[in-house]
């Protein structure tokens, strides 16, 4: 007879091979998903450290916060920075219509740059005024608010524009002094900042200032950080620290950011924390 | 043997292929992770050259401003430039284009070194024009000596060949503080000297109000030029080409203004010589600031204003000066006008020199815009 089969020894030792070799594997996997879960923790701290640094400096490097008629840096804070972000560029086709305090604006639809329209509802516009051609020491740029806007062809030869009506033309009177081809700027005002959500993580976040309506809901833009994870320091022209906008010069950025779930580390499961520091010149200071 | 495989048993080859599987996995999972965080590492590197390399196209623009074809470019055209950053680090191009009389946009697109990344910035312009309050066709402080076959003339000239809008009306030929401190040589009754009038007194004039113009003055006006000329020696000047281009290159090359279509036609030059000067022929046009004396001979023709420090010396077939000459004699030595020496008033050689040479100065406040 040919009886084939296990003997319960032989079952025994199988069923015990074919655990170590289970909980082998179990323990490789359960390795490599730790480790990947890290990797991918850390990974996405290092994106995050990036991205503070390349959108802050970019944000703030067009303002001039020595501005003769008005900052563009309003408040400042070691947690926070309220400043005009610059949107759009665009240039006069036509000499303004000058009421006093308020006016209009012809300017080409091409050339003009910025990665979004304009909008009323949260634009200003700051635009350059010559003054005597003569000299380059009375230029400035005039402030004014953006009240509407209507497309057209009233440009020179049909061409495509736009028209700006502007409101609280600072300073009054100003608009006398603008020349046809001059560069307008529009800008919105932006405040960085850190706050909590509602799980309790810090975050750097942003909000806009609509006319109508006061500040909007703050947007996620970096994290998460460490609590107190974002300072801003603020010197002026010759180093020195300062607390007024009109004096600065140069911005200090320090961002810590933290992985958002704890990894194991040589000091036990923890949050990893990292720090990266950037500082960003004021490009269109006065000179 | 066909029983000997049929009596093959066992799970060797499932748990082999399982955990081939598995490593499998987890090596793909790695190498993924890593994948990701060098391409976001390498992003970081292209955005960083091109956003160089738009800068660096830019400022280009600005610190070799190219005055005698840019100050050309009619209201709303452009003049496109492209170059590269060193030898690996990406490129550039872009336009300046002018947005009116005295404004302009440089526009640069820069990429990286694998056109991967493209960024995008632009810097506001603006002109200076150097402001020159010429008062007449020869103006001084010193003592003047006058005659031989020489002519002064403070009437409004266009240059020949030249285009230029009707004349000016004329100013005086000669405007010194004391007009008994000019002496003549076979210049009888100030034959040699015309204009609106002939000879003119203004007590004010000063080294001061001699080496001031505008908002500039005699040492800033230094600091615009773009053709420098060490003091001494005896020069010949005259057009030079490299190839069928104008050799901007060459010191001894001030333009061609007797012929204002060849190559070196539109070329007006801001020369500072930093001493004494001796001119030999030919031609030249342009601002010429001399630091110390300037003496001129061999027919030699200038177009454009000259501002002389010391004392300007003109002798045999002396020179011609179509535009106005300050010599500012600030050591009071006697200036000397004799032999075939000309100078003439003309606003259009003054204009044509100052509006084609004029410097392009960055906005002194928002200058920069990221145009992204």
């Amino acid at each position: 007879m040919n009886r084939r089969g296990f003997t319960l020894i032989e079952l025994l030792v199988g069923v015990i091979l074919v655990g170590i070799v289970s909980l082998s594997i179990y323990q490789l996997l359960i390795n490599n998903q730790r480790m990947y879960r890290q990797q991918t923790e850390r990974a996405d701290l290092n994106t995050t450290l990036r991205g503070a640094v390349a959108i802050v400096p970019t944000e703030l490097r067009e303002a001039n916060a020595r501005d003769t008629v008005e900052s563009d840096i309003t408040v400042l804070s070691p947690t926070s920075v309220t400043f005009k972000a610059m949107r759009t560029l665009h240039f006069l086709c036509a000499v303004p219509v000058d009421n006093g305090a308020t006016g209009t604006l012809t300017v080409w639809r091409n050339p003009s740059f910025g990665m979004r329209g304009l909008d009323p509802a949260r634009d200003s516009v700051v635009l350059f005024a010559e003054g005597d051609p003569a000299t380059r020491t009375d230029n400035y740029w005039l402030h004014a608010n953006l009240a509407s806007i209507a497309t057209g062809t009233a440009c020179p030869g049909g061409a495509a524009s736009v028209t700006l009506n502007l409101a609280s033309v600072h300073p009054v009177g100003g608009l006398g002094a603008v020349t046809d081809g001059a560069p307008v700027r529009a800008f919105e005002v932006v405040q960085l900042l850190t706050y909590t959500d509602a799980g309790g993580e810090s975050w750097m976040g942003a909000r806009r200032f609509a006319k109508g309506g006061g500040w909007t809901t703050t947007q996620p833009v970096l994290g998460p950080l460490e609590s107190g994870g974002l300072t801003l320091s603020y010197f002026d022209t010759l180093g020195a620290a300062t607390t007024t906008p009109s004096e600065v010069a140069r911005i200090g950025i320090s961002v810590s950011g933290m992985t958002r779930e704890p990894v194991r580390t040589a000091g036990g499961l923890q949050h990893v924390i990292d720090t990266l520091s950037t500082q960003v010149a004021l490009r269109n200071n006065t000179r | 043997m066909m029983t000997s495989l049929r009596n093959e048993r066992g799970i060797a080859l499932a748990v082999a292929i399982f955990a081939l599987v598995v490593v499998g996995a987890l090596v793909t999972g790695a190498f993924f992770v890593g994948m990701q965080e060098q391409r976001v590492g390498r992003n970081t590197i292209t955005y960083q050259q091109a956003f160089s390399a738009a800068e660096e196209g830019a400022q280009r623009q600005v610190a070799n401003w190219d005055a005698n074809n840019a100050n050309l470019i009619a209201t709303g055209d452009s003049l496109m430039f492209a170059g590269t950053v060193g030898s690996n680090g990406g490129w550039y191009r872009g336009s300046v284009r002018r947005m009116n009389n005295r404004l302009f946009l440089v526009r640069s697109e820069g990429f990286s070194r694998d056109s991967a990344s493209r960024q995008q910035v632009g810097l506001l312009l603006r002109l200076r024009p150097i402001e020159f309050d010429v008062k007449a066709a020869l103006m001084t402080q010193g003592k003047l000596k006058i005659g031989g076959s020489s002519q002064i003339d403070g009437h409004d000239n266009s240059p020949s060949g030249w285009t230029c809008p009707s004349p000016q009306t004329g100013l005086p030929g000669i405007l010194l503080p004391d007009a008994t401190q000019i002496e003549t040589s076979g210049c009888t009754d100030m034959s040699c000297v015309d204009g609106v009038p002939p000879v003119a007194e203004d007590p004010t004039i000063t080294s001061s109000t001699l080496t001031n113009f505008g908002d500039v003055t005699f040492d800033e006006l230094k600091t615009f030029a773009n053709k420098f000329v060490p003091g001494g020696g005896t020069r010949k000047i005259q057009p030079t080409l490299s190839g069928t281009a104008c050799d901007k290159a060459d010191v001894n090359n001030w333009g061609e203004p007797l012929n204002p279509t060849s190559a070196c036609g539109n070329y007006f030059p801001i020369i500072w010589v930093a001493g004494d000067l001796n001119i030999n022929g030919v031609q030249g046009q342009g601002v010429l600031l001399v630091e110390g004396n300037l003496s001129v001979q061999g027919g030699f023709q200038f177009y454009g204003p000259v501002i002389v420090k010391g004392a300007l010396n003109t002798q045999g077939t002396g020179g011609h000066f179509n535009g106005g000459v300050i010599a500012a004699n600030v050591n009071f030595d006697q200036s000397v006008v004799l032999g075939d020496a000309v100078v003439n008033f003309s606003s259009c050689a003054i204009t044509k020199a100052l509006s084609n040479s004029a410097p392009a100065f960055l906005l002194q406040e928002r200058s920069w815009v990221n145009l992204n």
